[in-house]
C-alpha cells in the first residue's frame, strides 16, 4: 500500500510538473513559430526560449526521484 | 577575448582618394563610421559621372545575380579567367559587352527549361484524367456532327447526372447520350454526347450548374482518348529527354562561365561598395577625411601600407575615445583557433559590449563538458565523433556547420570520457559486456549522488558568474551593482555553509557565523536598491538559487537517455527472433542517439544563456564589419 502511495506521489510530482511545462511550451512554441515565420533568424532564439520552462519538469523529476529513494529508504 | 580597437582618422589629398580607398579595401581592417560634419567639412558626394557608373555597376551586379541563378552549382578547380580591363569605366563597358553576348542564349535555354518543367508537371495530370476516361472507350472520330464532353464528378454528387438527363432531354429533344461509370472510389467519369447544333445551350447548362469539363491540351483535342493517352505518354518521354539535354547544356555553360561570372560579380560589388562608402567621408576643397575603427594590433600595418601604396602625404592619426564612444566601438573576437567555434554561440545570444568580458573560453570549456555529462556513453560518443568528423569534412566551406561539427567533436570526447566514468556502452549493454564504471553507474540509488554532483557544478558556474559580474562592476565603477554581486556571493557562501552544517559535513560551531554571513549578504542585496530592495533582494536570492537548481537537468536529461537505451536493450532481448530484436534495438538506439545529441546541445546552451550569462554578460555591442574586398 505504502509503496503504491509513494509511486502515486512520485508520478504526481513529475506528471503535474510536466503538464505545467507542456502548457508553457505550447504558448512559447506557437509564439516562437510565429516569430520564425516572420524572421527566419529567430529560430535559434525560439528554440532556446522553448527550452526554458523545462526547468519545471526537471525539478518535478528531481522531487519524484527523492520521493522514491528517500521515502522508500526510510 | 575581444580585440582592442583604436579610433583612426585618415587625411589626404583629394587626388589620392581613389588609391586610398582601394588600399583600405584591400587591407580590409577599417570599420568605417560617418565622419562628423565639422564646420569646414562637407560630405564627399559623388559627381554625376561617378553616380552613373555606380548605377551601371549595380545593374550589372543584378544581371550577374540573375545569370548565376540560371546556372547549376558545380564543383570545379579554380582556373584562370579572361582578363578584365583595369579602369572602372572600361570595366563597366567591357562587362556589359560580355553579358550582352552571354545572356541571350543562356536566358533562352533557361526559358525553354522552365516551359518544359511546367509541361512536365501538367502532363501527368492529363494522363490521370485520360486513364479514368479510357474505360468509357468512345471513339470520338466516329461521331461527326456530334460534340463530346468528358466530365469527372465526385461520386458523392452522382445525382447531378440524373438532373442533367432531364435538362438535356428538354434541350436536345432527347438526342443525347450520357455514359457514366465509377472509375475509382471517389470519382465517376461521364461522357456526354450531343448534336453539335445544341452546343451553345448545353455549354450554358454546364456553366450554370457549375459542372467542370475535362479539357485536354490543344494538340490532343479531337483525338480519341486512347490515342490521346498514347500521344501524352510519348510527349512525356520527349519532355524528359529534352530536359536532360537542356540540363547538360546548362552544365556545360556553368563549367565554362560560372567561375568567371562569380569573379565579375565580386569585382562589381567591390566597386559599388567603394563608391557607396564615399558618402561616409568628409572633405574640403582639396582634402578628404576618413574615420573609423582599426584593431590596435593592425594600426601600424595600416599606416605602413598606406604610406607604401598611396604615399607619405596620406596621414593616419589616432583619435581619443570620446565619451559614449564605447557604445559605438565595433566588437571583434580574438580567440585561439580551437575556441573560435564557440564565438558563434556567444554571438547567437548577443554581441557583447566593447570592453566587456568575453565568455567564449569559459563556454568552450563548460559547454562540451555539460554535453558529455548528459550523454555520457562510450558508443554514442564514438558514433558522434565519427559523424561530426564526417560533417566537418563534407561541409568544410560552410562556416556555421563546420563550427557546429567542431563543437560536437569536443562534446563527443567528453561523452566518451563520461561513458567510461559511468560504465555505459549503448546504455546498459556495457554492463552486460563486463564494462565496469570508473566512477559510478547512472540509475538506481546513485541518482541522488548524481543530483548533488550536478548541483555542485551549477554552484561552481554560478559563483564564477557572480565573481565575473562583481569584477566587471568594479572595473566599471558601478557601486550598487558591485554590492549586489558581493551580497549574493556572501548569501550563497552562507547557504552552502548552512547545508554543510545541517548535513554534518561542517562542525556545528560554524552555524552561528554562517547565519551572520547570511544576514550581512541579505542586507547588501537590499540596501543598493533602497525600498525596492526589500522586494528585489529576496527575489534575486530565489532566482539565483533557482539558477543552481536548474543544473539538475545535467542528471535528469542523462537519465532519460540511459532509460531509453535500457528499454532498447531490454526490448531486443524480449523479442523471440534475434534479427527482429536487433532491428528494434537499432531503431530505438538511433532515436535515443538523435535525442541524445539534440537535447544536451540545447540544454547546455540554455544553462549558459539563461543561468550563467545573466550574472555578468554585458550585451549591446555592434559587430565589427571592416570595409574589405568580397
Amino acid at each position: 500500500m505504502e509503496i503504491g502511495l509513494i509511486a502515486v506521489g512520485a508520478g504526481l510530482a513529475v506528471g503535474l510538473a510536466a503538464l505545467g511545462t507542456g502548457y508553457a511550451q505550447g504558448h512559447i512554441g506557437s509564439a516562437g513559430m510565429g516569430a520564425v515565420a516572420e524572421k527566419r533568424e529567430m529560430f535559434s532564439m525560439a528554440l532556446i526560449l522553448l527550452a526554458i520552462p523545462e526547468t519545471m519538469v526537471i525539478l518535478g523529476f528531481a522531487v519524484a526521484a527523492m520521493i522514491i529513494f528517500l521515502l522508500r529508504g526510510g | 577575448m575581444l580585440l582592442k580597437m583604436t579610433r583612426a582618422q585618415i587625411i589626404g589629398s583629394r587626388a589620392q582618394l581613389d588609391a586610398t580607398i582601394a588600399a583600405l579595401q584591400r587591407l580590409g581592417v577599417l570599420h568605417l563610421e560617418d565622419t562628423p560634419r565639422a564646420l569646414s567639412l562637407t560630405s564627399l558626394a559623388l559627381d554625376e559621372a561617378s553616380m552613373r557608373v555606380q548605377q551601371e555597376l549595380s545593374l550589372l551586379a543584378a544581371r550577374l545575380d540573375g545569370l548565376l541563378q540560371l546556372l547549376p552549382q558545380i564543383d570545379q578547380p579554380p582556373r584562370t579567367l579572361p582578363a578584365a580591363p583595369q579602369g572602372t569605366r572600361e570595366f563597366v563597358d567591357w562587362l556589359r559587352r560580355q553579358l550582352d553576348n552571354l545572356a541571350p542564349p543562356l536566358q533562352a535555354l533557361a526559358q525553354r527549361r522552365d516551359e518544359l518543367h511546367a509541361e512536365a508537371l501538367s502532363l501527368p495530370r492529363y494522363e490521370n484524367t485520360l486513364r479514368k476516361l479510357v474505360p468509357l472507350s468512345v471513339e470520338l472520330r466516329e461521331l461527326e456532327n456530334f460534340d463530346t464532353v468528358a466530365l469527372l464528378i465526385d461520386t458523392a454528387f452522382r445525382d447531378v447526372l440524373e438532373m442533367m438527363r432531364v435538362e438535356l432531354s428538354l434541350i436536345t429533344h432527347a438526342q443525347f447520350e450520357i455514359i457514366a461509370r465509377d472509375v475509382d472510389e471517389r470519382t465517376t467519369a461521364a461522357l456526354l454526347v450531343y448534336p453539335r447544333a445544341y452546343a451553345q445551350p448545353v455549354q450554358a447548362l454546364l456553366g450554370r450548374e457549375n459542372i467542370s469539363q475535362v479539357r485536354l491540351p490543344k494538340e490532343l483535342a479531337g483525338r480519341s482518348f486512347r490515342e490521346a493517352l498514347t500521344a501524352l505518354e510519348q510527349r512525356q518521354h520527349a519532355v524528359r529527354r529534352e530536359l536532360a539535354q537542356l540540363d547538360a547544356e546548362l552544365e556545360t555553360y556553368a563549367r565554362t562561365w560560372r567561375a568567371a561570372l562569380e569573379a565579375w560579380r565580386r569585382a562589381t560589388r567591390n566597386l559599388v561598395q567603394a563608391l557607396t562608402t564615399r558618402a561616409q567621408f568628409g572633405s574640403t576643397t582639396y582634402t578628404f577625411v576618413i574615420q573609423g575603427w582599426v584593431p590596435q594590433r593592425d594600426l601600424n600595418r595600416v599606416r605602413a601600407e598606406l604610406a607604401r601604396e598611396v604615399g607619405p602625404q596620406v596621414i593616419l592619426t589616432t583619435l581619443d575615445e570620446r565619451t559614449g564612444a564605447r557604445d559605438r566601438t565595433p566588437v571583434a573576437f580574438s580567440n585561439p583557433a580551437p575556441l573560435q567555434p564557440f564565438e558563434m554561440l556567444v554571438r547567437l545570444m548577443a554581441v557583447p559590449r566593447y570592453g566587456a568580458f568575453d565568455p567564449t573560453p569559459l563556454m568552450a570549456f563548460f559547454m562540451p563538458l555539460f554535453f558529455g555529462i548528459m550523454l555520457g556513453d562510450i558508443a554514442y560518443g564514438v558514433l558522434l565523433l565519427l559523424l561530426a568528423l564526417y560533417v566537418k569534412r563534407r561541409w568544410a566551406t560552410n562556416e556555421a556547420v563546420r563550427n557546429l561539427a567542431q563543437i560536437l567533436i569536443y562534446g563527443s570526447l567528453w561523452t566518451i570520457v563520461f561513458g567510461f566514468l559511468y560504465g555505459e556502452f549503448f546504455g546498459t549493454l556495457g554492463e552486460a559486456l563486463g564494462l565496469a564504471p570508473l566512477w559510478m553507474p547512472r540509475g538506481g540509488e546513485q541518482i541522488l549522488a548524481l543530483f548533488v554532483f550536478a548541483l555542485a557544478l551549477g554552484a561552481v558556474q554560478i559563483v564564477l558568474g557572480l565573481l565575473l559580474g562583481a569584477w566587471e562592476a568594479w572595473r566599471e565603477k558601478q557601486r550598487s551593482e558591485f554590492l549586489l554581486k558581493v551580497g549574493m556571493l556572501i548569501v550563497l557562501a552562507a547557504l552552502f555553509g548552512v547545508i554543510g552544517v545541517v548535513t554534518e559535513f561542517l562542525p556545528r560551531d560554524l552555524f552561528t557565523p554562517t547565519l551572520v554571513a547570511l544576514l550581512i549578504g541579505t542586507v547588501l542585496l537590499i540596501v543598493p536598491s533602497g525600498l525596492m530592495g526589500l522586494v528585489l533582494g529576496p527575489l534575486e536570492m530565489v532566482e539565483t538559487v533557482g539558477n543552481i537548481l536548474s543544473y539538475l537537468r545535467l542528471t535528469a536529461i542523462g537519465l532519460a537517455s540511459v532509460y531509453l537505451a535500457l528499454v532498447a536493450n531490454e526490448m531486443a532481448g524480449l523479442v523471440g527472433n534475434a534479427l527482429v530484436g536487433a532491428i528494434l534495438a537499432l531503431l530505438l538506439h538511433t532515436l535515443n542517439f538523435a535525442l541524445g545529441v539534440l537535447s544536451p546541445t540545447i540544454q547546455s546552451l540554455r544553462l549558459h544563456y539563461v543561468e550563467f550569462f545573466r550574472h555578468f554578460y554585458e550585451s549591446g555591442g555592434q559587430e565589427y564589419r571592416p570595409f574589405k574586398l568580397e
